[in-house]
């Protein structure tokens, strides 16, 4: 080998450097003059056609740098539709009417339109896969009851444009937990697997109230987006919604927390020693710090049994009336009292997926498939008409390792 | 043909006169000493202590020479040579001879009393430090021995001196320590120094074009300083400096490529902040030759890897730009070539014009005027002041970044990595003296690692480098252990 190497050294070496140029791909340079930055893409049906919206960063206006006048951030986007019978098409559509080449390397969502998920996406999401440009990570969410381009329309209070805001609130994610965070590479990953029904993000377009008394004259309402719940998808086809609740439920069974609040009814009449002044209807807030989900399947007598072990570390956030935090034993009693909100949470979400979709959003099937290899061989198929028998015990412990900066709520502290 | 002294004091003047071609500088002067004899003495004007020739020379031969044999116990100079050739009295007047000429003898004198006005030893200008010597070197070779000399107080430290150049016979000089530098490279210096056939020598840059490894590299393979402090770093290593009359640039030999990136003062400070230099020298080298094609790369070919809040605001910025990425670059790096090399030759008096110009062409009005976008202006100035963080290799700095740019421009990133890539393969081709200019990396040696990025302190650096020298130990005197 070595000879051989050292004979035809110039060979090896011109066909390393030949292949290399000819292989690679990077040819062709574009001008940033010259292109179109899509910051957000929207999908929509009419009637057979396809409907591609695209919010484009407008270039013209003065550079956030040097800008001085407060009408710059009005004009800072604007949009460009295209139709056509395949999503290329509508792509290409633009150019006719639009002065730039689209440049989607920068289009961190995807929003689509309810009728548009309804009547199956994957027959449309080819290209986003076979095109260099579109990120393989960019945010896939539903409009929820509205056209992909309605929400396009909506923009933050502080970010740019639609495309941005989306993609922040999504980013907000680990302090609530109550959205899903699905990117495309992600959707086609639980896509591709059998035994999974897919579940994306949700966004709806709903009103707000102006505050801000100077800006009420000119606009009286304000429209702003919430990307709170989840959307269920069958196959590739939308079949209804999550709520925000149930959202928080399912990102426990899928290991998906990143953080959020655990809010519960504060428990009353806690043991004697342990000092609480508590009425109905007080609540405590618990701060997720660190959360893991843990799924084991028992099989016994052909009976499935799903274990979910959801293991937490939290810190006390708030409390609106009055507990002793220095006393072990009521942090045990709220410990109890969180756990009991959680496993509320999951089995809720549980419910829904078993008795309303009646299909599994929640990768069970894939441990199964993980576990009991054999088992699955048998059930893989009929996986959907077993799904909703199937039984769960859900365990959750949790560790409330700090209480904040203060020991006795100030309500305790009064003396009467 | 070898024109022998006469005893003629008139004939040797003519043919004095005659060797040096009736110059004006010349100076003859004839008397008569105390025995009667006529003398005569010639000096090259302004090469010589004048009052020492009076008081020493002439002043005791008219007052005490009773017999022409007794010169040399007549007067005060130590440094005398007698001569009987006519060929051998014209070189060492240059040096600031004294030629003495006595009647009846054929034989002549030589003393030396040379003197002239020099540079006073002062302050580096392009070696600065906050700590540690502040004295550089000067134009004068013999100084700049005592200045060594100084440093290295040592019976081992050995001058060697040539003359090289047909006409300037310039005198240059090696210096190592005995023992420490190794053999086989001196051998081979020697043997480079012996082939310079030039001219004239006007500044070690000349010796290094003679002597290196790879003359057509942009890469320089000798090390060059101005400060004795380092020349002796180097010499304690092991490596071999060499003077040069007429200029303040010492160079020495084997240099390895982290030589560039080493000060002084990295070892004057404490190990944690000379690390945390080398990191950053590091980092300038990288970037002052990168960041234009980089960047230029990114801008036209790879739009997606910017991230997508700075690519809106670079979109909105060179909105109004009509040039293309490239040509954006090269103008910007044209405009700081420009200023870089008008603010070297202009006079000191109206520098400021040019600095208030520069600066407002360079910052403000390209960008207003549409002509570069304002991130563009930022790199191209990144680079051009990361550039005199390493200023060994300044030349080569601009030339590769010039390269980098055009590939970047051209072929995008797969050009820059292109570039990189033969760049790196040449840097590991490249020997200095039968040094791999990579070393310590490539050879790898643990204890040359010690001086390289991640800089130990003085106290733990026991060992010379392997390549450099074969008397590694450090704290040791070998020669001197040795005799005891």
């Amino acid at each position: 080998m070595r000879k051989l190497i050292k004979k035809n050294k110039i060979i090896i070496l011109a066909y390393i450097l030949m292949s290399s140029i000819l292989l690679t791909s990077c040819i062709g340079s574009r001008e940033l003059q010259t292109l179109a930055i899509v910051t957000a893409i929207g999908l929509d049906r009419e009637g057979e056609e396809v409907l591609i919206t695209c919010e484009i960063i407008n270039p013209t206006t003065a550079s956030s740098l040097m800008s001085s006048s407060p009408t710059s951030s009005t004009n800072n986007i604007v949009f460009a539709q295209g139709k056509g019978r395949t999503v290329f098409e509508a792509i290409r559509d633009i150019p006719l009417h639009f002065d730039r080449k689209l440049f989607f390397s920068h289009s961190n969502v995807l929003i689509l339109g309810e009728e548009f998920a309804k009547r199956g996406i994957t027959e449309f999401m080819d290209i986003f896969l076979r095109d260099n440009e579109p990120r393989e990570n960019l945010y896939m969410v539903v409009a929820k009851g509205v056209m992909a381009y309605e929400i396009m329309g909506v923009r933050g209070e502080l970010s740019q444009s639609a495309g941005n805001y989306i993609y922040d609130i999504i980013e907000n994610f680990k302090y609530n937990g109550k959205c899903v965070e699905m990117t495309m590479s992600e959707y086609y990953r639980y896509y591709y697997d059998v035994s999974n029904e897919p579940v994306i993000g949700v966004v709806e377009k709903i009103e707000k109230k102006v505050i801000d008394e100077e800006r009420k004259k000119d606009t009286p309402t304000k429209y702003i987006l919430d990307i709170s719940g989840g959307a269920a998808l069958k196959r590739d086809y939308l079949l209804g919604y999550f709520s925000e609740d149930e959202i928080f439920g399912y990102n426990f069974i899928t290991n998906g927390i990143k953080g959020g609040l655990i809010t519960f009814k504060t428990p009353k009449g806690l043991t004697k020693g342990a000092a609480i002044i508590g009425k109905e209807g007080e609540f405590t807030s618990v701060e997720i710090f660190y959360a893991k989900t843990k799924r084991n399947i028992e099989i016994t007598e052909g009976k499935i049994l799903l274990n979910i072990d959801v293991k937490l570390r939290a810190g006390l956030g708030e409390e609106s009336k009055a507990v002793d935090v220095g006393n072990l034993e009521v942090i045990h009693i709220l410990e109890e009292a969180s756990s009991k909100e959680v496993k509320r949470l999951i089995s809720a979400t549980m419910d829904k997926g078993q008795k309303q979709f009646k299909q599994d959003n929640f990768s069970i099937g894939e441990i199964v498939h993980q576990q009991h290899p054999e088992v699955w061989k048998e059930i893989s198929k009929d996986w959907n008409s077993i799904f909703p028998e199937i039984s769960y015990k859900v365990n959750v412990e949790i560790d409330i390792v700090k209480t904040g900066i203060i020991n006795v709520p100030s309500n305790l502290r009064k003396r009467r | 043909m070898i024109i022998l002294i006469s005893n003629n004091i008139d004939r040797n003047r003519e043919e004095l006169k005659n060797i040096f071609n009736n110059t004006s500088d010349l100076i003859l002067y004839e008397f008569k000493t105390q025995s009667n004899h006529r003398a005569l003495v010639g000096y090259i004007d302004g090469l010589i202590d004048r009052s020492g020739l009076n008081d020493n020379l002439i002043k005791p031969l008219i007052e005490n020479l009773s017999s022409v044999k007794d010169v040399l116990s007549t007067v005060f100079i130590a440094g005398a040579k007698e001569v009987s050739k006519m060929e051998e009295i014209s070189f060492p007047m240059t040096l600031g001879n004294v030629v003495l000429f006595i009647e009846d003898m054929e034989r002549a004198y030589l003393f030396e009393l040379g003197f002239w006005e020099r540079r006073t030893v002062e302050e580096s200008g392009s070696e600065r430090v906050v700590r540690g010597p502040k004295e550089g070197f000067i134009e004068d070779i013999n100084v700049n021995k005592t200045l060594l000399r100084r440093i290295i107080r040592n019976n081992n430290l050995v001058f060697e001196d040539y003359t090289v150049g047909v006409q300037t016979n310039t005198q240059i000089s090696l210096v190592y320590i005995e023992g420490i530098a190794k053999q086989e490279i001196l051998d081979e210096l020697r043997r480079r120094i012996q082939k310079i056939t030039v001219d004239g020598i006007l500044d070690t840059a000349y010796i290094e074009r003679y002597i290196e490894d790879a003359p057509r590299t942009m890469i320089s393979t000798i090390g060059h300083t101005e400060k004795p402090d380092v020349a002796v770093g180097k010499i304690l290593e092991g490596r071999i400096a060499m003077l040069c009359d007429g200029t303040p640039d010492v160079l020495t030999v084997p240099k390895v490529f982290i030589e560039n990136l080493q000060t002084a003062e990295d070892y004057y400070s404490r190990p944690q902040y000379g690390i945390f230099l080398r990191i950053l020298r590091i980092f300038a080298l990288f970037t002052s030759i990168m960041l234009p094609g980089f960047f230029v790369a990114l801008k036209t070919f790879h739009q997606e890897m910017i991230p997508t809040k700075l690519l809106m605001s670079m979109a909105k910025n060179i909105e109004g730009v009509p040039f293309t990425a490239l040509i954006e670059a090269l103008l910007m790096i044209l405009f700081l070539e420009l200023i870089k090399e008008s603010g070297l030759r202009i006079p000191n008096n109206i520098g400021t014009a040019v600095t208030v110009v520069s600066g407002l062409v360079l910052g403000q009005t390209a960008v207003q005027a549409g002509l570069v976008g304002p991130i563009m202006v930022i790199v191209v100035a990144t680079a051009g002041i990361s550039e005199f963080i390493i200023p060994q290799q300044r030349e080569m700095i601009v030339i590769y970044r010039l390269i980098i740019l055009l590939l970047g421009g051209f072929l995008g990133l797969y050009g820059v990595a292109c570039g990189i890539i033969v760049f790196t393969v040449h840097l590991v081709s490249l020997k200095s003296f039968g040094v791999p200019y990579m070393y310590p990396i490539a050879p790898y040696d643990r204890e040359g690692m010690k001086d390289f990025i991640f800089l130990r302190s003085i106290k733990e650096m026991n060992y010379r480098p392997k390549a450099m020298t074969n008397n590694k130990a450090r704290k040791r005197n070998e020669k001197v252990d040795k005799e005891k």
